[in-house]
């Protein structure tokens, strides 16, 4: 029996030593995102993407940028807060991840951000360009929406997929854990959310 | 005594190991009713369910700090308080926190339980505290704005932390490597390291492990300066500090509790090289350690 607690006590010291998670960051931030799938006359045009950020990383934001404290940001706050507050999220491709038939779809742009002040909070939207015809058949569009350096823990919104122009098109979505695609050390499981597309009378 | 021991380590497993999330959402179409809202549901891995509890305890903190503004009543101060202890909690549960080299020096040093704890509290304490420093130094001093004078900082403390956990790394190597090979022949001497002597030592390592600051307690500090409740603010960090120090602590009694039951079980020559090879390893994972982030943050 003694053996037995001393092999055990050993065992969980090794294990304790082997999993104990990294010093690197963990989630400091946290946002709720939600998505608007925009179509035009020929398919899918881009997302309209929406963070609301937790209220103590928003003082962060509104003491660094509202700087005339009129609880908006005004045009030359708003440019700063562009360039310093957001497009360094660049990198992390603004937290936005696409697959596009399975294949992986590479942000290279996105446009007409905005940032205001809701309640205390601060609430970013910004439009991804990501251009998918429609055709009879139906096309499948993934997208992810989480920072892989898991500093900013990103989840889903209420409501979080709304549609703008649908009306021609065949829509279903799937909103699921994607456990094929664990980022941060293996350990963060990304939703996922499938949309599935086509013409009408297809 | 054993009974406990055996129970706090099985709960330890436990939490290892859950690693399974749950699929939670079947296909719908839109305008249907059923919609999710992930951050409302606790299921997942561990990181992700004390992300999540992370976050509740954080929106929890919010309006309990306006209302001790508004009402500089002590309930809702104290509630405050408790909260700001229990997110160190679970905030130093996640990655980071010094929790790896804390372990690598219970284990290499022969650390007892008070020194292990000491060691522990003061990177927890010098993690917040080092936070409180640089937004003082930056709202005060500096009187710049936070977003990248802070990662600039930040930046700097993890080249000198991560630098100085490499070299404790090559340190704890090269004192086990000696103790191990080189006083092969001192058979008489004891392998107990004196606490007084050990706790001299690590007081300076402990505060440079802690020196990067803790961006919670940053956020914390700043939501309460925007509200002018600099001591508030201060106060809540503290608490922030003591509830990581309690976790890190925790790691600590367990490993020294385990490492101890496991000993037990060699004779006094095999403790010797058990030990010896177990600083090493130690020794060896931290400067790794220590090099991997550098690198990164370097690169």
């Amino acid at each position: 029996m003694k053996h037995r607690i001393s092999l055990c006590a050993g065992v969980v010291c090794i294990a304790l030593f082997l999993f104990a998670p990294s010093a690197w960051p963990h989630p400091h931030v946290f946002l709720d995102a939600t998505a608007r799938m925009v179509f035009d006359n020929k398919g899918l045009a881009g997302f309209r993407i929406q963070w609301v950020f937790d209220e103590m990383f928003s003082s962060m934001i509104i003491l660094d940028f509202d700087k005339n404290g009129t609880g908006r940001f005004d045009p030359p706050e708003m440019a700063r807060l562009q360039k310093d507050a957001f497009m360094n999220l660049r990198d992390l491709d603004f937290f936005t991840h696409i697959k596009i038939d399975g294949k992986a779809f590479k942000i290279s742009s996105v446009s007409d951000f905005t940032a205001e002040i809701r309640d205390g909070t601060v609430v970013y939207r910004f439009f991804v360009p990501c251009h998918v015809p429609a055709s009879g058949s139906f096309r499948e569009v993934k997208l992810s929406l989480y920072d892989q350096s898991y500093y900013h823990s990103v989840t889903l919104g209420k409501d979080p997929v709304t549609y703008e122009n649908n009306r021609l098109y065949d829509v279903t979505q799937r909103i699921e854990t994607n456990k094929n695609e664990a980022y941060y050390y293996d350990q963060i499981y990304p939703e996922e959310i499938t949309l599935r597309f086509r013409k009408k009378n297809g | 005594m054993v009974r406990p021991v055996i129970y706090l380590l099985c709960l330890i497993f436990l939490i290892l190991a859950v690693q399974q999330g749950i699929a939670r959402h079947p296909f719908h179409h839109p305008g249907g009713a059923e919609q999710l809202h992930a951050s409302h549901t606790p299921q997942g891995t561990f990181l992700e369910t004390i992300a999540f509890w992370q976050q509740q305890l954080k929106e929890k903190m919010v309006p309990l700090v306006r209302d001790a503004r508004t009402t500089h009543n002590v309930v809702p101060l104290l509630a405050a308080l408790m909260i700001a202890f229990g997110y160190g909690v679970l905030h130093a549960a996640g990655p980071g926190h010094g929790k790896v080299v804390t372990m690598s020096y219970v284990l290499s040093r022969n650390a007892s339980m008070g020194s292990g704890l000491l060691f522990g509290t003061l990177i927890a304490f010098s993690h917040g505290f080092s936070a409180v420093i640089c937004v003082l130094a930056i709202r005060y001093i500096i009187q710049k704005g936070f977003f990248g004078t802070f990662e600039t900082i930040s930046h700097t403390t993890q080249i000198v932390s991560f630098s100085l956990i490499a070299l404790i790394g090559l340190g704890i190597l090269l004192k086990s490597g000696y103790s191990l090979f080189g006083m092969a022949g001192q058979g008489a001497r004891s392998y107990k390291i004196k606490p007084a002597e050990s706790k001299k030592a690590f007081v300076p390592w402990a505060v440079a492990i802690g020196l990067v600051p803790c961006p919670a307690v940053v956020m914390v500090l700043l939501f309460c300066l925007s509200m002018n409740m600099l001591s508030l603010g201060i106060l809540l960090a503290g608490f922030i500090s003591l509830g990581m120090a309690c976790t890190i602590s925790t790691v600590v009694v367990v490993v020294i509790m385990g490492k101890d039951l496991s000993l037990t079980r060699f004779p006094e020559k095999r403790i010797k090289t058990v030990e010896g090879l177990l600083g090493m390893g130690s020794g060896i994972a931290v400067m790794a350690l220590g090099l991997l982030f550098l690198g990164a943050v370097i690169a």
